[in-house]
């Protein structure tokens, strides 16, 4: 699998943090996340992401629910609209048969001094088979144990998260090797890059 | 002519592949799956002879990775209770389900359980193994009582009682509906799950495949009360379903369980190949992942103990008749005596059956796997598909390759096969 711990340059999307994140394991090295920003390191900015599992969703009954399919944020629910993938992260809903909101669940380190809160999906993009890429939109993340938004996260400490997102619609008979890049930030500038391996719609029936 | 094409084919295969160990495990395969990682690995990959398939690129690409994955998910809860009518009664009124009468799954303690290889030394028949007969019996209530899934769908279901029959749910003498339990899902909350005997213990028999269970329907229901099309999920019929999402309607028969462990692969196209006990273990782990949505992994010594049980269901049948020498010359190069009657795979253009299943897009492997004859005749509807009601139309159509069986060969056959 790609585990990946790259920095991330996110600094022009935020007020507050003028600088890039480095990367302890990377030499300092820089990936730019496609924002811009500046190429000062700052030491321990950083969150470790490991992969757990995850999927594309199920968005069978429910196409519309999938990314792009008129699905944006606003625009009003299809008839099937309590389906998971509108069900935002909390809220009790009743999923239809084969709908069920794309995810990944992960494990963050707090790779900073300094305790982090208000964990937040910066990007995520979907890279298919042929390398073209395709943003999701996120949904929202929770602490994979509580159902919770994250608690704060002690400096050296770990948890895991699940990151809800719009899985793309999708063509079944055609399931590629798609995987996803992930960047999460957290506090005022801390940020990781996840590389998943491979993903998969969810099956209906798994046997 | 057809015939020595299939046994060339057979024996291609069988050079191909390691003989079948899942009926005999050893103490040390156990600790492997429990404690080594890099040889869960391996055993996958060896079971996913065609990597190509998305079914094992799904597995593939998140379990027993060196970093990450599916170990590092949380354990699912194997607190559970039954399933009952009067629990019915409780979401008819919109109330929530409750687990205080649940129970934990208790696992043995582990020298017991992972058959100590310092301890005596054991009888090598591994039911008289100890530490073998507390992995099945733990296996046993795994199957009954460990969710595989919960769906929204069985949670409709499950409180319409009026329905029940018509999706050949089995209710007993104290109300509890055979193969549903309540527990509480990755998120927390209680529902309606299903269990391994919920489609393998048709019957109240433990390893045989629900005939009259009829998902289809029951989706079919839950659909329509939604205003959804569900036409495709009505026609499974009972004892059949659709295990994967490609287009192609191609709804399998639940299979029986009977002699698995020496099946040399599972699933009806052979898309799993057997290379011992832990195969099982895993295609039930990863099965359960799944079913979870991927957000918890179940207990890996309740999925040793499952694939134990599993393995010795059907062994305790009274040994087999003599076979007719029509059986010897026509059937047996396939079905072999020494394996429960069961063999390898076999090409689907090779078969007078239809294909569809094997060209599955998702796990057809273009084979059939060769079932096991033991106890034939309880099971009709015959095929991975349902496709002959009975024995004597399966011969009379010529199974395997439709070459017409003479009548004299057929009534030995067929006394045979329902004395097997
Ligand atoms: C929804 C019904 C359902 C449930 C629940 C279910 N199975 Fe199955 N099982 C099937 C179907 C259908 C197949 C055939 C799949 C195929 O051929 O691709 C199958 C195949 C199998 C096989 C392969 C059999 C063979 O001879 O090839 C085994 C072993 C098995 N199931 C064991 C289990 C166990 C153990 C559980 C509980 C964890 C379980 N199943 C839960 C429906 C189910
Ligand atoms: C070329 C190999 C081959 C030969 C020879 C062969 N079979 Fe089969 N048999 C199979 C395969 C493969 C299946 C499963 C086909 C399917 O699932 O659609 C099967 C299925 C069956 C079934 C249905 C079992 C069930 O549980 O659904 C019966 C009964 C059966 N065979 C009996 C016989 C008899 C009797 C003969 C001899 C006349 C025979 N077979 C010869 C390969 C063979």
């Amino acid at each position: 699998m790609k585990r990946l711990m790259t920095t991330l340059s996110l600094a022009l999307l935020s007020a507050l943090t003028p600088a890039c994140i480095a990367d302890p394991d990377d030499g300092g090295a820089t990936a730019d996340a496609g924002s811009g920003g500046t190429e000062a390191p700052v030491n321990g900015a950083a969150l470790t992401l490991t992969f757990v599992s995850g999927h594309l969703g199920n968005y069978w009954d429910c196409p519309g629910e999938a990314n792009g399919a008129g699905a944006a944020a606003g625009a009003p629910r299809e008839a099937a609209g309590d389906a998971a993938g509108a069900c935002p992260p909390g809220e009790e809903c009743v999923s239809i048969i084969n709908c069920e909101a794309a995810m990944v669940m992960l494990e963050v380190e707090n790779e900073t001094d300094g305790a982090l809160s208000d964990f937040r999906i910066e990007r995520i993009v979907l890279v298919n088979d042929d390398g073209t890429t395709e943003d999701l939109e996120g949904l929202g993340i929770v602490d994979a144990e509580t159902q919770a938004p994250p608690a704060a996260l002690p400096a050296g400490a770990s948890r895991t998260l699940r990151v809800d997102f719009r899985g793309p619609a999708r063509d079944p008979n055609d399931d590629g090797n798609r995987f996803l890049r992930l960047e999460l930030r957290a506090g005022e500038s801390a940020a990781g890059t996840l590389e998943t391996p491979p993903l998969f719609s969810l099956p209906a029936v798994a046997t | 002519m057809a015939r020595a094409l299939h046994l060339a084919l057979r024996a291609a295969l069988l050079s191909a592949c390691a003989p079948p160990t899942g009926d005999a495990a050893t103490p040390e395969e156990a600790a492997r799956y429990l404690e080594d990682r890099a040889f869960r690995r391996e055993t996958l990959e060896a079971a996913l002879w065609r990597p190509d398939l998305p079914y094992s690129r799904s597995l593939l690409s998140s379990y027993g990775l060196p970093d990450g994955g599916w170990d590092r998910l949380p354990v699912q809860a194997s607190r559970t209770a039954p399933f009952t009518r009067a629990d019915a009664d409780v979401l008819a009124r919109g109330e929530a389900l409750a687990l205080d009468d649940a129970r934990e799954i208790a696992v043995p303690s582990a020298p017991e359980v992972t058959g100590d290889p310092a301890g005596p030394a054991r009888e090598p028949d591994p039911g008289a193994d100890p530490a073998e007969a507390t992995w099945r019996a733990l296996g046993a209530t795994v199957f009954d009582r460990l969710p595989m899934r919960g769906d929204a769908w069985l949670d409709w279901l499950a409180a319409r009682p009026a329905l029940w029959n018509d999706a050949g749910l089995s209710v007993d003498a104290v109300g509890r509906v055979r193969g549903l339990v309540r527990f509480a899902d990755a998120r927390g909350r209680v529902r309606v799950g299903l269990t391994c005997a919920g489609c393998h213990a048709g019957d109240g028999v433990p390893g045989r495949g629900d005939r009259r269970l009829n998902l289809g329907r029951a989706r079919a229901l839950y659909a329509a009360a939604r205003g959804l099309d569900a036409t495709a999920l009505d026609a499974w019929g009972p004892g059949r379903v659709d295990v994967t999402d490609t287009d192609s309607d191609d709804p399998t028969a639940i299979p029986d369980l009977f002699h698995v462990g020496t099946a040399g692969w599972l699933n009806h196209s052979g898309v799993v190949r057997v290379v011992g006990r832990a195969t099982l273990a895993i295609r039930f782990e990863t099965q359960f992942v799944q079913g979870h949505l991927m957000q918890t992994r179940p207990e890996r010594r309740l999925m040793w103990a499952l694939a134990s049980y599993v393995a010795s269901l059907g062994i305790e049948a009274p040994p087999a008749p003599a076979p007719p020498p029509a059986f010897t010359a026509r059937c047996a190069g396939c079905h072999d005596p020494a394996r429960a009657y069961g063999g390898d795979l076999v090409a689907a253009e090779d078969l007078g059956v239809d294909a569809a299943v094997a060209r599955d897009p998702e796990r057809g492997t273009g084979h059939y796997k060769i079932p096991s004859l033991r106890g034939v005749s309880d099971n009709a509807p015959y095929l991975h598909d349902g496709a002959a009601p009975t024995l004597d139309a399966l011969l009379a159509a010529g199974h395997p390759s439709g070459e017409a069986i003479p009548p004299a060969e057929r009534a030995a056959l067929l006394a045979f096969l329902n004395a097997l």
